[in-house]
């Protein structure tokens, strides 16, 4: 498919607001041409708000979009050529896959050699071209998720959005559709938007994630960057699992704080941080089990129990209770990783990790 | 007491003729009303959905004898003398469009939300939207609400008897009048308008069987 140029996308001040409810509230971001960019967030948080006053089937309240530098704000839905796949398919059901397909071709008014030369394009580019005759009805999930696809792209848009499209499908289904969209969108060169809840899919999926909170980006990075430099707690929490730990920030003593039972512990500085309530955090395969007796080696640590252990094969979750600090920590362990005595409920261990990876966020 | 003759069963085939053509009128009237409602009902300007809501209020708020009457003597009081065909074909179209009116508003609004953002997000705007995507699912939606109102329209032009005109009730109480066999007659009357009706209904089951087929082949 000869693609018209990919645009980037540019949100600027980006607002909706339904009465007093700030449903999406001041989103600026920029997304590059070619990008498969994922806003992430839960139920409410904004994120298809976002995607829909793109699509322009919301009215911002306020805020620009800019497409390809060219902006959105006079033109209507269907005059933007913007390609949309939705949470439900959105198929019509009265029309076969390849009257589907075609519908927004033959919208366009394009000759109907043509019309046919695209449609079996885009069967073929979903691989679905023996089901050119069949109703969305007869079809799997996983078909119908592909038609779709092929309608949104067959008029080659230079910006595709897709409302949480595998949100319908079983977890290996939509792990096989997730391979097929990052090979679609490696071939395409398109500029994909894609909505999410499930942050292992925007994982999978993004060259980078929009994290969405209360109507507002929490922070916008690559995969990796949202990982191993969350922004806020918020950000933490969401992506992936994470130990937190109220702690006292140490006057005058950047990076160095105080658990609630004064145990001193380091972090890498963080200049933002102007308030002395704060919370650390580290990921749970950060953290190793370790004898009390253990010497420390520049790590942080903290005494607890262990108070659960589940075995997973290549690795065991332990659950760490660390009652006088007043939370629970849980750790991943390698199996056949050398402790000195293995592990069992109940028993009193050492929790010691990295100070380079201990992060240190404001109390929510 | 006499005993029923050819020339009556003639006058009582000859009332059907105008139950049938009374019944196809009214819902042709009613049709164009309740098509105009439902879109007005749908519309996104608010004084277009608070006049619809306020006529519909008004038609199936009333008795539709009354209604009958407001149309035939409204007439008089104007200074317009009204047939009393005219009156009950006027009379039950402007009912018949408040019913048929929120029937198809309520199959306009049962095609998914999704499907009209798909088709603008797909090129299209508000009057090919309505044709090409929503009225086609729609239809299949209100097939059944309609056929079953269709066949009370059928039984409510009995009420039109009341202004004079002779339909199905109105000349089986004239036949009455004059053989006193009113099981007879009313049993015959009540014979033809489940003749007329059932067909309706079996119709209706058929044709929504076969738009439910159009969306599994």
């Amino acid at each position: 498919m000869n693609r018209s140029a990919t645009a980037s996308l540019q949100l600027k001040g980006l607002s909706k607001h339904y009465g007093p409810v700030a449903a999406v509230e001041d989103v600026n971001l920029t997304i590059e041409g070619g990008e498969l960019v994922t806003f992430l967030g839960a139920s409410g948080s904004g994120k298809s708000t976002t995607l829909f006053m793109i699509a322009g089937l919301e009215a911002p309240t306020s805020g620009e979009i800019l497409l390809g530098g060219r902006s959105l704000q006079a033109i209507p839905p269907h005059r933007r050529n913007i390609g949309m796949v939705f949470q439900r398919y959105s198929l019509f059901p009265r029309m076969t896959v390849a009257e589907n397909i075609a519908f927004p071709l033959q919208v366009r008014r394009l000759p109907k050699a043509e019309i046919a030369a695209r449609v079996a394009r885009a069967l073929d580019l979903v691989q679905l071209g023996g089901m050119a005759d069949r109703r969305p009805m007869t079809l799997s999930g996983g078909q119908q998720q592909r038609v779709a696809v092929a309608r949104a792209l067959v008029y080659e848009p230079p910006l595709l959005l897709m409302d949480e499209p595998l949100g319908a499908l079983d977890k290996s289904l939509r792990e096989e559709i997730q391979v097929e969209l990052k090979e679609l969108h490696r071939r395409l060169d398109v500029t994909i938007l894609f909505v999410t809840h499930d942050q292992d899919e925007a994982l999978r999926l993004s060259d980078r994630i929009a994290v969405f909170g209360a109507g507002r980006i929490a922070q916008f990075g690559s995969p990796n960057e949202l990982y191993h430099q969350p922004a806020s707690r918020f950000v933490a929490g969401f992506f992936g699992n994470a130990n937190f730990l109220a702690v006292t920030g140490e006057v005058g003593a950047p990076g160095l704080v105080r658990s609630r039972t004064g145990c001193v512990l380091k972090a890498a500085p963080n200049g933002k941080l102007s308030t002395r309530s704060l919370r650390l955090m580290v990921r749970p395969h950060e953290v190793r089990v370790a004898a009390q007796t253990d010497a420390c080696n520049g790590e942080n640590r903290l005494a607890g129990e262990i108070r659960d252990l589940v075995f997973m094969g290549d690795h065991s979750v332990v659950t760490v209770d660390l009652p006088e600090e007043g939370a629970v920590w849980t750790t991943v362990q390698r199996s056949g990783s050398t402790s000195a005595s293995p592990l069992a409920r109940g028993m009193r261990v050492a929790l010691a990790w990295p100070i380079e990876r201990t992060h240190l966020f404001a109390e929510d | 007491m006499r005993t029923l003759t050819f020339t009556d069963i003639e006058f009582l085939v000859w009332a059907v003729r105008w139950t049938l053509l009374l019944s196809a009128l009214a819902f042709g009237g009613g049709a164009v009303v309740g098509i105009t409602i439902a879109f007005m009902r749908t519309a996104q300007h608010r004084l277009q959905r608070y006049l619809a809501i306020a006529y519909i209020r008004l038609f199936q708020g009333t008795p539709l004898l009354l209604q009958l009457f407001l149309v035939f003597f409204g007439g008089d009081m104007i200074g317009v003398a009204v047939d009393p065909w005219i009156a009950a074909m006027l009379g039950l179209s402007l009912n018949a469009g408040a019913f048929l009116g929120e029937i198809w508003r309520g199959a306009i609004q049962g095609v998914p939300k999704g499907q009209i953002e798909a088709a603008r997000s797909l090129g299209l705007h508000y009057v090919p939207i309505m044709f090409r995507v929503v009225l086609p699912q729609a239809l299949r939606l209100a097939v059944a609400p309609t056929v079953g109102f269709l066949v009370n329209l059928v039984k409510s032009t009995s009420l039109a008897s009341i202004l004079g005109f002779v339909e199905l009730i109105r000349a089986g109480q004239l036949l009455n009048n004059a053989t006193f066999r009113p099981f007879l007659i009313f049993g015959t009357v009540a014979l033809i308008y489940f003749v007329i009706c059932w067909p309706l209904t079996i119709a209706s089951r058929r044709l929504e069987k076969r738009l439910a087929q159009a969306y599994r082949r």
